[in-house]
């Protein structure tokens, strides 16, 4: 018994660490996709120059409403047009978006995403062509 | 030892049934993924056998929109990517379509609205284009393209056989830069316009003093000028003026929709704003020199274009004024739809 409480403690350190990987993934797939939805139906797409903040505009019953996704402490937070902010993720490191200024029609944003959850850090980088975008930003 | 046999038989018979039944159930929970997987596939296919039933639609009714009829459009792709689309026109403006894909026994529909954009977002339109500080705010398209001086931005694609510089000339293009300069001629026949003018008893402008004619206010209809003519616009005004030689571009009054036609050269306005809404086509030259910026909103087309110091915003109100008189040939530029696709689960 005395030789197998090591091995017993490996174990169970294996398994936390198992764990919090799987929990940091399942943060980092939940933003990801929850990042990529908002910005699909875009109709205007705005990064600040730090590549931090993420501003976008959606046609809303021929309204444009504005929205904004940021960061602060380690939640993903996500600014509706009616003045609050609502949690989309929690346990983000660093988020950021490529390229800085408004998208261009037919552009590509990359969104990157750090999570860490337990001491297991997740990194994902993916990409959005936002399909309601007008050219020359004439609306 | 009779005894002892039969019960090693007894348990061989349990172990296969164990051994049955694990592997059905494995086989059924192996159905079960195979089901479902095959479904979300089907799902994923269909929904883009609709989205190619769209993008069909735009592509081939960008050029066939002004003659839609009320019974609008339908067609059928039986073959992969099958998919069956529609169109629905809703007023001069806007379309639905409808699209529906089918992939395995699974149909996907989507519904999108397009507006119409007759001269697809296009704000200079050349077979040679050389511009000094020129801000562009659409879609610029030329055969050849030269940069002479200052800096110029294009917010959105240059379409361009080749682009040239001038020694510290420089241009940026939020857009894409494509070597795929529009192919399709968009001469406008001067003779059908003349003879249509006839036909249809065109006012001509009143002539100024100085011999040409003038337009300075809003005209009941079209308006025909046999010569050179000048827009000088005192009050608001929705003008449509075809002139068989020269236009001359000076004031406007705000909110005025000029849409105008020159078998000749158009030379644009001096004066620093031109607020409202401006369609101009050259067979000839379109020429612009000043010493101060020009901003306008509208689109130019040219044969050739010489032009400095000008910041125009892409803006078609004009030509929807007169989508019904102006050439058809005119909508051959590249005309396109912007499609508003929505959420299809909207979460927020």
């Amino acid at each position: 018994m005395a030789a197998l409480l090591p091995f017993l403690q490996f174990m169970a350190q294996g398994w936390e660490e198992g764990a919090g990987r799987a929990e940091a993934q399942q943060h980092l797939r939940i933003a990801m996709e929850e990042v990529l939805h908002e910005l699909l139906y875009a109709c205007r797409v705005e990064v600040d120059a730090a590549g931090k903040n993420l501003t976008y505009y959606k046609k809303i019953a021929g309204e444009e409403k504005r929205y904004r996704l940021y960061t602060s402490g380690r939640q993903l937070l996500l600014r509706l047009p009616e003045g609050v902010s609502v949690p989309l993720a929690a346990c983000v490191d660093s988020l950021s978006f490529a390229p800085a200024g408004r998208l261009a029609a037919g552009g590509v944003l990359t969104v990157a995403l750090e999570v860490s959850e337990a001491g297991q850090k997740a990194v994902v980088r993916s990409a959005v062509r936002p399909r309601n975008l007008s050219a020359g930003g004439v609306p | 030892m009779t005894c002892g046999r039969g019960a090693a038989m007894l348990w061989l018979l349990f172990l296969v049934a164990l051994l049955l039944i694990l592997g059905t159930s494995l086989l059924g929970l192996s159905r079960t993924e195979l089901t479902v997987s095959a479904h979300l596939l089907n799902a994923a296919r269909a929904q883009y056998a609709a989205e190619a039933g769209v993008e069909l639609a735009v592509a081939y009714l960008g050029q066939s929109f002004i003659d839609l009829g009320e019974e609008g459009w339908l067609y059928e792709h039986a073959h992969d990517p099958a998919f069956a689309v529609q169109a629905e026109k809703k007023d001069n403006r806007t379309l639905l379509i409808t699209s529906v894909g089918y992939a395995g026994n699974l149909a996907q529909k989507v519904e999108v609205p397009a507006t119409y954009r007759p001269l697809g977002r296009q704000v200079l339109v050349a077979g040679k284009l050389a511009a000094g500080e020129l801000s562009a705010e659409g879609h610029v398209t030329a055969r050849k393209v030269f940069f002479a001086s200052g800096i110029s931005s294009i917010d959105g694609d240059l379409r361009a056989e080749r682009v040239e510089t001038a020694a510290g000339a420089t241009y940026t293009v939020s857009g894409h830069l494509c070597p795929d300069w529009l192919q399709q001629s968009a001469a406008v026949d001067f003779s059908a316009l003349r003879q249509r003018a006839e036909v249809e008893n065109w006012e001509e402008p009143p002539l100024s003093a100085g011999g040409e004619y003038i337009m300075t206010g809003p005209a009941a209809g079209p308006l025909f000028a046999p010569d050179d003519a000048v827009i000088d616009l005192q009050e608001t005004a929705d003008c449509f003026l075809v002139a068989d030689g020269d236009i001359t571009v000076a004031g406007v009054a705000p909110g005025s929709r000029v849409a105008a036609l020159a078998a000749g050269d158009v030379i644009l306005p001096p004066v620093s704003v031109w607020e409202g809404s401006l369609f101009l086509y050259a067979a000839g030259d379109m020429l612009r020199s000043g010493e101060e910026m020009l901003y306008f909103a509208g689109c130019l087309v040219a044969g050739e274009m010489e032009i400095n110091k000008l910041h125009v915003r892409y803006c078609d109100e004009a030509v929807w004024a007169y989508l019904e008189i102006l050439p058809k040939e005119l909508f051959r530029l590249g005309a396109t739809f912007d499609l508003e696709w929505a959420d299809p689960e909207p979460r927020r």
